[in-house]
């Protein structure tokens, strides 16, 4: 991607980071990874297990109660004035009755880097207009949001992610509600970033496909379960610890019927 | 005489008069003003933040009255207080927002009737109780028309930000904007906006201009711009039929302006080409058939 600021250690880096809400509730604890340039890692774990809270905290959305988020050397919201940070919403959160059009969402992606007035600079546009192209919507450009599929709102929003050119891409559900098609499209979007320098954070629950697009794996539950490369990682052992054992079970056998060709490279006890 | 003649007199024969004249300046320039600003307010959903900030105001007018300085000051920091500290509240308790923005205004609106009743003035509080295109003061008038080009300026100046803020906080963060800072200035357009309201249509009907304008234009078109023109053209109508009828008819002004207001969302509603219900309702019938003939055939 476009922007040329280069640091040499981690791409993110989540110091012993605990976040507890207001009522008492706790959120995560104690949670460190760090995160490679060019590194794409599913984040996994049930439902409540804390997996979008250090999401959200990874993104500055929420504050940490103890520790401290890096990402390139920086803080959190010094990385987001540089637009170090593209961030994809899950489909629920966007209002799609909103009166904005396909381009004006993609073009809310470059809006930290445009002038004080924010008209589009030349270089704006083409950022834009490369990066409707690269996800196939540049017929819908002048569509309202909502009355588009599935599908395609998905691509608007890894479009506007896209036209940001930044450094690091958190994407919350991206599978969710897309066809087999979008999936893949997405996966192969994914791993093109990767090739591009882009460090990729995805919180899914689609566990089965994990291997095929993802380096790296963590398993959140309140704490951090496991981190690591997926083939050493994305085992029987740590899925149970996470989900339980039936869960894990399911979820490896999908695996195996997905990709019978690469069940080689993480053995199964 | 003919009867366009007749109409034509009936229409052009208030504007011979000054004050009527005046009463249409004012009230087109208010209502733009809120026009504009409903369109962010409905789609952020802050109605009921706009109608704090309405009833907020009144103690802030009151005491800017017996310290001499101008009324919209006054009235900005009592809304400001009100809606601030409601925040504050808010992030320290569990209670709900709608909830403690419930306490929070109704608190102030007290305070305000209590110092209006303490303090020995003539009817000067019952406008901005009741609201009075015709009789706004020369002073008051000055302080309205610097508002209004403020409050539009800031719009059309900050309208991109406004615009991701309304529709999405968290991508306005991620690519480094203050939101915070847009929070407040949203907040601050909202006050002035209402305070300029109070003056046509008075405490209990703002929320009227406030609200909808902005909901008959989201019926009828697709992007924030052309929104924020069918609020102005909407309310425009009504200001017009709203000071020509009270001059005809002698009723309250403010009423039928927010009557006329509501009106004009009815038809919308109605009739809205593609969000209308009567032609929601026609296209789903006209689907169900197509589909049973191609069952059938």
């Amino acid at each position: 991607m476009s922007d040329q600021y280069q640091h040499d250690g981690p791409a993110i880096e989540v110091s012993r980071t605990s976040v507890r809400y207001p009522d008492g509730h706790l959120g995560i604890q104690d949670i460190s990874l760090t995160l490679p340039h060019a590194c794409v890692c599913a984040l996994i774990g049930p439902n409540g297990s804390g997996k979008s809270t250090l999401c959200k905290t990874i993104l500055g959305f929420t504050r940490p109660t103890s520790g401290r988020v890096q990402l390139m050397g920086m803080t959190v919201r010094q990385a987001q004035k540089r637009n170090l940070v593209a961030y994809v919403p899950q489909a629920e959160e966007v209002d799609w009755q909103f009166p904005v059009s396909v381009r004006d969402v993609v073009m809310m992606g470059r809006q930290g880097q445009m002038n004080w007035l924010r008209i589009p600079s030349a270089t704006d546009r083409r950022h834009v207009e490369a990066a409707m192209t690269r996800m196939e919507i540049t017929d819908l450009a002048h569509k309202q949001i909502g009355m588009l599929s599935g599908g395609q709102k998905k691509r608007v929003f890894l479009a506007r992610a896209l036209a940001q050119g930044s450094r690091i891409l958190v994407l919350d559900e991206p599978f969710t509600g897309v066809d087999a098609h979008t999936e893949q499209g997405i996966m192969a979007l994914i791993s093109g970033l990767r090739e591009e320098g882009v460090t990729v954070l995805i919180v899914t629950h689609a566990l089965s496909n994990v291997p095929q697009y993802c380096d790296h794996v963590a398993m959140v539950s309140r704490q951090l379960i496991a981190f690591g490369p997926v083939a050493t990682t994305f085992t029987q052992r740590h899925l149970a610890a996470t989900f339980g054992d039936v869960m894990a079970d399911t979820v490896l056998s999908g695996v195996e019927a997905d990709l019978p060709e690469r069940t080689a490279s993480w053995s199964l006890s | 005489m003919s009867a366009l003649n007749e109409m034509l007199t009936l229409f052009v024969l208030p504007l011979t008069l000054d004050f009527m004249r005046q009463a249409l300046w004012m009230g087109l320039l208010v209502g733009t003003v809120c026009a504009v600003l409903s369109c962010l307010i409905v789609l952020k959903g802050w109605s009921l933040v706009g109608d704090a900030a309405s009833h907020a105001v009144v103690p802030g007018i009151v005491l800017a009255w017996l310290a001499g300085i101008p009324m919209v000051i006054g009235a900005l920091v009592s809304a400001l207080c009100c809606l601030l500290g409601a925040g504050l509240i808010e992030r320290h308790c569990r209670i709900r927002t709608d909830a403690v923005l419930g306490i929070s205004f109704t608190g102030f609106l007290a305070l305000g009737m209590v110092l209006v009743a303490m303090v020995p003035s003539d009817v000067h509080f019952m406008h901005i109780l009741l609201g009075n295109l015709l009789g706004i003061e020369a002073s008051t008038r000055y302080q309205l028309v610097v508002t209004g080009i403020v409050v539009l300026g800031a719009v059309i100046l900050k309208f991109s930000d406004l615009r991701l803020y309304c529709f999405d906080p968290q991508q306005a963060q991620v690519v480094g904007l203050n939101t915070r800072r847009l929070q407040l200035l949203l907040t601050v357009l909202l006050t002035l906006a209402t305070v300029m309201a109070l003056q046509a249509v008075g405490v209990v009907l703002v929320i009227a201009m406030l609200v909808t304008p902005g909901c008959t234009a989201f019926l009828l078109t697709r992007r924030l711009a052309s929104m924020m023109m069918m609020a102005v053209t909407s309310t425009w109508l009504s200001v017009l039929s709203g000071v020509m009828l009270s001059f005809h008819v002698d009723v309250e002004t403010g009423g039928v302006i927010v009557l006329i207001q509501a009106f004009l969302f009815l038809l919308a509603f109605l009739f809205a080409p593609e969000r209308g219900v009567i032609f929601q309702k026609i296209r789903v019938w006209r689907a169900i058939r197509a589909d049973r003939e191609a069952a059938q055939g």
